[in-house]
């Protein structure tokens, strides 16, 4: 049987609108059915790893703590893009763990390995 | 007139934030609210008069983002109370 990997490119930021929230609910769906799922993180998306976020002052629900269950899920894979990371500033504080930075081409490597790739 | 900029995009993902510096005057005042918080990690920050620009506590806190360079904050509240203050108010989104 081929087995098929999907690559999930979180490119947007976590609270102005609900992409993130969709790419994460759509890898936990696909984690649950025992699919091979890799989680990518480029762009505005890597805001979504920052440690001690607080939307619930927002008004937000935190979904962002679902994260931190992707391993009961078999969802090992988490790739940051680190040019995206210097581009903002941002240090290696994540919320949740076993994240690997990418450089650029490596980065891009990675998510060649996968069959699908969708972007969110 | 005095005019009140609000900002709400990252200007990692737009120039909306540079277009708003552009037309900014010394006498206006930049409410950083939503995701233009991000702001405060762009290397165009180093370039404000940081007394002319205010940051939401709640928008900042819950991002995690921290507002080194000490700018005014203000809760939501106190955001129509300031819009009130001016004669014109633009939004950039």
């Amino acid at each position: 049987m081929k087995i098929t990997s999907l690559a999930i490119i979180n490119a947007s930021s976590p609270y102005s609108s609900i992409n993130a929230k969709e790419s994460l609910d759509l890898a936990l769906i696909f984690g649950s059915y025992e699919q091979k799922v890799s989680l990518f993180f480029q762009g505005e998306g890597v805001w979504q790893l920052v440690n001690d976020q607080n939307p619930e002052l927002l008004s937000i629900k935190n979904y962002l703590k679902t994260l931190a269950a992707l391993e009961f899920y078999d969802i090992d894979n988490v790739y940051v893009c680190e040019n995206s990371m210097k581009e903002r500033n941002i240090n290696e504080n994540f919320h949740i763990e076993n994240v690997s930075i990418l450089s650029a081409e490596d980065f891009a490597k990675k998510l060649k390995s996968h069959h699908i790739v969708l972007r969110f | 007139m005095t005019t009140l900029h609000l900002v709400r995009t990252s200007p990692f993902k737009d120039n909306t934030f540079a277009m708003c510096l552009s037309v900014y005057q010394k006498e206006d005042k930049v409410i950083l609210m939503d995701d233009a918080c991000y702001a405060l990690h762009h290397p165009s920050i180093k370039s404000i008069n940081s007394e002319s620009f205010i940051v939401i506590e709640e928008h900042i806190t819950a991002r995690a983002i921290d507002n080194k360079l000490g700018l005014t904050s203000c809760k939501i509240e106190d955001i129509a109370k300031t819009i009130f203050a001016f004669e014109r108010t633009i939004t950039w989104q």
